[in-house]
Formats: structure tokens, C-alpha cells, sequence
């Protein structure tokens, strides 16, 4: 079944967006062409559903990515017939450009484009954002860099901004930036679960990036399990957050390194062996369960995302000649 | 410096949407059925006190059917999945309502206030049209 | 007055006993045979027909007293009518009774599902059963459920990078493309 349409769908793997683009012609037939904004037209035509507007948007998105243009052209102007000439239906319209564009003369372009449409409107959001992209979809790193923290100077309430910072730093291999536009995100929706596991997997990354067990690296590692550690807290069964305790707790077994003598950062010091232990074998538990149930397709343990579960199944069949030699 | 209730709300939070929805599930069950037992007691003739009466021991039922029809069997189903078994083994009695309720009280008193002006309006329309 | 009364009360009282019951047990009798191919269509028609029954009942009852006040009216040449309520023949009160304890059942089984209020159950809920999870009871996903409200931080929808991701996708379709042959 495809996913639902009200979702974003920039994370879907290229067989589901292809299943949602599918559905576009569906979709675009069962809905009226235009949809009178006016009180009186809306008492003869069909009602409008906000639910619309958010499918258009996502449809745009799935079917430029499976190269059916006209299509997403068809959404774009229903949403421009509706909404007029709104920021966010530029960005769309901007969007659909920049799929269509051959070479890096057109881009160049579209860049200029956007940096007209700035200058007449220099707070004009989804355009800002749409030329970040560009910027760093053509290379040009150090620029949407910039481009991205001005635009964190006048809006810095915007967790998806700080997010593409975070993204943008962990692509130069820059890991303490990195973690600490995370954690400006984390500052923002301190309940997001995935935020915690995403930011547990930086501080793992960066840890494990240098080669070193010093002290930073303990410290990064203690980091880790406490993220992975609120993740879960957050969320039960949290696949994620199990793999990432799991993957931490065994790297610290393994190495098997007396905790540093730490006593002036108390609360960045790893916990002693005996917890790093218990909390691998909580883990390892857990992964399995959540393996069993998901793989026999047990009621009520279909949410999880198969290429997630078979990743926990290969740490899990990693792990266990290594538990017999114990 | 927060209090230890905050600091609980910090740790675990509740979700807002969910408990919106749970009221709002129970007030609608409350208040259609109110209108119901408001025509029974018209048919049935009730007067004064006996009316107010039929109405609050209804109420009760209906509460208890709801408990006893959608929520103890979700607490049965979760304690019974290895999942969490582990966090739900006090999941008993008061404890499952705390699942989908924020307070015991509210969920067996809220119904009374909810339905009483509906139960009133069909209870004297129907005793109305049949004595009339 | 009292003569068209007495006039009157007989052939309402055969209409009473007579044909009404019978087509009324036919029509139920029906309703059951039909009710018992879905379980959905049987709560359905189950709350029909008790709320059909309500009314029915409410009808026998106005009947009943009117009766009742008719015969009063008879024999005690128009006295005044609420001395009838007070003698409710059981039988109506019964089936009242039970007709509003069998809708009660089936509005309470009909209510929508609740949902969690803690937050790491409703976020597991969301991780562990997806849609599954979240579906009224015609098996419809709930039109407000979102998955991972939170899945846009990462997923970032308006920075998205299209040019690659449809080089992916057409990478991807080239790797389908190979596996068929």
C-alpha cells in the first residue's frame, strides 16, 4: 500500500514515491480543478479540505522525483489558482524549475531569480530556503553555509533551519558544529525523540570519527548513550534508539577502557562498566524482540521501516559468535 | 527551582492531542446518550427525584460500560505483550485509566454535568408527548 | 363525549393486538436474519432497531394511556387523567429498560478508540504499529494522525535537494530495470 499523501514525503524510499506519484492522476481527477475561494461559490462546490493543499504540495515533490512533470505542473497551478502568487507557491513553482533545469546555466538562472525575488522581499522564507538548496545542491557549500545563518539571524525559531545547519556541517565532516546546531534544534522541541537519537548518532559519529579513546572521546561517548538513553525514555520500543545504545555500549565493552579519571566534568563521565554492561543486554534484548515480532508480522508491530529491522538483525547476528567466545 | 510535579511533567510529558481526543471521545458518548435516557424516563413517566435518579444511575452505567468495554481490554492487551511488560507490570486497576485519563475523578464525575441539560430537554418532551 | 369514546376504543384496541405486532415481529425477524452476515451492519441496524423500538414504545405508551384515559373517561365520566400514569403495565417498562441498555452497548462499542496520553506510550505507538494504530472503526486511518509529528525536522521537506533525488530515483528505476533482465 502507498503511504499516505498528508506526510511529507522527502524521506520515502524511490518505490514508495513512485506509488504516490502513481496516484497523482487519482487524485487530480477526484478533486475539482478550482475550488472558489468566495463565500457563495463554496456553498455550490465542493467543500475545501486544507487536507488538499497538503497533498498538492507533497505531490509535487514525489512526482518531480519520478520525472512526471506534467503532473506536478497540473498541482502547481491548482495550488497558484487558489492561493495566487503566495511565497510558498513560488517556492513550489521554483522547486519544479530547478528539477527541469539541464545544465548549470539554467541553475544559474533560477539562483538569479530567487535573488530578485529577495530583493524585493528580503524575509520571504520558502524562497530563502529553495535557494539554501540550490546553493548547496550545485556545490557551493560556504554560501548556503552563510546563506543559512542569516537567515538563523531573523528567524531563529526555525527547527527544520537549524536541522539543514546540523546536515550541513555533518556533510564537511564538521562534528561539534554540527552537534551544536542539533542541539539548538533539541532547545526548540526538547521532546522530539528522533532529535535525541539523530543527535546520539552525531556525537557517535564524531567520537569514533577521530580514531582516539581520550578523554574528548569518552566524553562524546557518555553523550551518546545519554541521547540514545532519553530517545528511548521518550519513545517505547524506539527501534533507533535501541541500535544506537546497543552500537555504543558494545564499542565501549569492546575497548574495554577504565573510565578516564574525570572528576572535574562530572556530568559528561562515562558510567562504570557494570551499567554499560546492563544497558547492552537491555538493548540487545530489545532489538530482538522488536526483530521477532516485526519479522512475523505480529498485530501491532508493522510500523517499523524493514530496512531499519534488517539492520538490527545484522548488529544482532554480528553480535552473537562474539557472545559464545565470552 | 521547579517543583518534583514539573520536573515529573518534564521527564514524562503527556500529549495534548491525545487527552483532547479522550475527553472529547467520552463527552460525545455522554451527551448522545443523555438525549436516550431522557426519552427513556419520558416513556417511563418518571417525576421529580426518580427522574434525577434513572438519570445518575444510567450515567454510572454508562461509565462503567466504558471502562469495562474499551479500556480495561487495552490494558489487558498492552500487559499482556512482552513489550511492556516490563513498564506496565503496576498497570492495574486505576492504573489503566491513568493510560487514556488524566484524573479518575474527572472521567467517572464528568458525565453527570455533560448530559444533564440534554437528559432534561427529551426527558420533558417525551413525558410531554405521552401524557399529553 | 363519552359516547364517541366508547365508539372509538375498540377497533384501535384490535389494531393494537392485531396486525401491528405481527408485521412488526416479521420486520424484526428480517432485520436479524440480514444483521447476522457483518458485525459492522449488525450494530448498525441493531441501534435501528432499538432506536425504531424506542418510538415504538413511546407510541404503545401514548397509546396505552390514551387507553387508559379513554376508559377512565368511560367509567368515572371524565374525571381528571394523571391517576392513569400511576398503573404502567411492566411489561413496557421492561422493554424500555432493555432497549436502552442494548443501544448503550452499542454507542459505547461504537465510540472511536482512545489514544494513549503519556508520551513515550503514544510515541511508541506511533513507532511500533504505524497506521495500524490509528484507525476509527471502519479501518480508516484517522484524518489528524501525522505519524512522527517531528519527522519533518529531519526529513526537511523545504530544503529539499531535488535534482539529486530524482538522479536516485533514476538510478534506482535503471537497478529495477537490470534485476528484470
Amino acid at each position: 500500500m502507498a503511504p499516505s499523501l498528508i506526510r511529507s514525503p522527502v524521506q520515502l524510499s524511490p518505490a514508495e514515491a513512485l506509488a504516490l506519484s502513481q496516484q497523482a492522476p487519482v487524485v487530480l481527477q477526484s478533486s475539482p480543478s478550482t475550488v472558489s475561494s468566495s463565500a457563495l461559490g463554496s456553498l455550490f462546490s465542493a467543500a475545501e479540505k486544507p487536507e488538499l493543499w497538503i497533498q498538492y504540495e507533497n505531490l509535487i515533490i514525489s512526482c518531480l522525483r519520478a520525472g512526471d512533470d506534467r503532473a506536478a505542473q497540473e498541482c502547481h497551478d491548482r495550488l497558484a489558482a487558489r492561493f495566487g502568487n503566495n511565497d510558498r507557491v513560488k517556492a513550489l513553482g521554483g522547486l519544479i524549475k530547478e528539477a527541469q533545469a539541464q545544465n548549470n546555466g539554467e541553475l544559474d538562472k533560477i539562483l538569479k531569480e530567487y535573488d530578485q525575488m529577495l530583493e524585493e522581499n528580503n524575509t520571504n522564507l520558502p524562497i530563502m530556503k529553495r535557494r539554501i538548496a540550490l546553493l548547496r545542491s550545485m556545490g557551493r557549500l560556504s554560501d548556503a553555509g552563510s546563506a543559512l545563518v542569516q537567515l538563523l539571524d531573523f528567524s531563529p525559531t526555525d527547527s527544520e533551519a537549524w536541522s539543514e545547519l546540523s546536515d550541513l556541517y555533518f556533510s564537511q565532516g564538521l562534528y561539534p558544529q554540527a552537534i551544536y546546531a542539533m542541539e539548538e534544534v533539541l532547545i526548540l522541541v526538547p521532546n522530539a525523540w528522533n532529535v535525541h537519537a539523530r543527535l546520539g548518532e552525531l556525537q557517535y559519529m564524531a567520537a569514533t570519527a577521530s580514531g582516539a579513546t581520550g578523554g574528548p572521546y569518552q566524553k562524546q561517548m557518555a553523550e551518546a548513550i545519554k541521547r540514545f538513553s532519553r530517545s528511548i525514555e521518550l519513545c517505547d520500543d524506539y527501534l533507533r534508539g535501541y541500535y544506537g545504545l546497543k552500537l555504543v555500549t558494545k564499542r565501549l565493552l569492546k575497548d574495554n577502557a577504565k573510565p578516564a579519571k574525570q572528576t572535574d566534568d562530572e556530568d559528561f563521565s562515562l558510567p562504570d562498566s557494570n551499567t554499560i554492561e546492563r544497558l547492552n543486554e537491555l538493548a540487545t534484548a530489545k532489538l530482538a524482540e522488536i526483530v521477532r515480532h516485526s519479522s512475523a508480522q505480529d498485530r501491532g508491530w508493522r510500523g517499523y521501516d524493514a530496512a531499519e529491522v534488517a539492520a538490527a538483525r545484522e548488529l544482532l547476528s554480528e553480535d552473537a559468535p562474539s557472545g559464545i567466545e565470552r | 527551582m521547579p517543583s518534583q510535579q514539573e520536573l515529573d511533567f518534564q521527564i514524562s510529558p503527556l500529549v495534548q492531542e491525545s487527552l483532547v481526543h479522550n475527553t472529547r471521545t467520552l463527552h460525545n458518548l455522554q451527551s448522545l446518550t443523555a438525549s436516550l435516557f431522557g426519552i427513556g424516563a419520558g416513556i417511563l413517566g418518571l417525576e421529580s427525584y426518580s427522574g434525577f435518579l434513572f438519570y445518575l444511575v444510567f450515567s454510572l452505567v454508562t461509565t462503567l460500560l466504558f471502562y469495562g468495554l474499551r479500556i480495561a481490554p487495552a490494558g489487558v492487551s498492552s500487559s499482556s505483550s512482552p513489550s511492556s511488560s516490563s513498564s506496565s507490570t503496576s498497570n492495574k486497576g486505576g492504573a489503566v485509566l491513568a493510560r487514556y485519563f488524566r484524573s479518575g475523578w474527572e472521567f467517572w464525575t464528568a458525565g453527570l454535568s455533560n448530559g444533564l441539560a440534554g437528559f432534561i430537554l427529551t426527558w420533558t418532551l417525551f413525558y410531554g408527548l405521552v401524557r399529553a | 363525549m363519552a359516547d364517541l369514546a366508547a365508539r372509538e376504543s375498540p377497533p384501535l384496541l384490535s389494531w393494537h393486538s392485531g396486525g401491528a405486532p405481527n408485521l412488526w415481529h416479521r420486520h424484526r425477524k428480517h432485520l436479524q436474519v440480514n444483521s447476522k452476515r457483518h458485525k459492522s451492519i449488525f450494530l448498525h441496524h441493531d441501534v435501528n432497531i432499538q432506536v425504531h423500538h424506542c418510538f415504538w414504545q413511546s407510541f404503545t405508551r401514548a397509546r396505552h394511556s390514551a387507553l387508559q384515559s379513554f376508559r377512565a373517561a368511560t367509567s368515572a365520566a371524565l374525571t381528571s387523567t394523571p391517576a392513569a400514569a400511576t398503573s404502567l403495565p411492566i411489561d413496557i417498562a421492561i422493554e424500555t429498560v432493555v432497549a436502552i441498555l442494548v443501544i448503550l452497548v452499542g454507542l459505547v462499542l461504537g465510540a472511536s478508540p482512545l489514544r494513549p496520553i503519556q508520551w513515550r506510550e503514544w510515541a511508541g505507538k506511533i513507532e511500533r504499529e504505524g497506521e495500524d494504530g490509528f484507525k476509527d472503526n471502519n479501518g480508516q486511518v484517522n484524518r489528524d494522525y501525522l505519524g512522527n509529528p517531528f519527522e519533518f525536522i529531519e526529513g526537511r521537506p523545504n530544503f529539499v535537494d531535488i535534482r539529486k533525488q530524482r538522479n536516485e530515483f533514476a538510478e534506482w528505476v535503471k537497478g529495477q530495470g537490470n534485476q528484470q533482465k
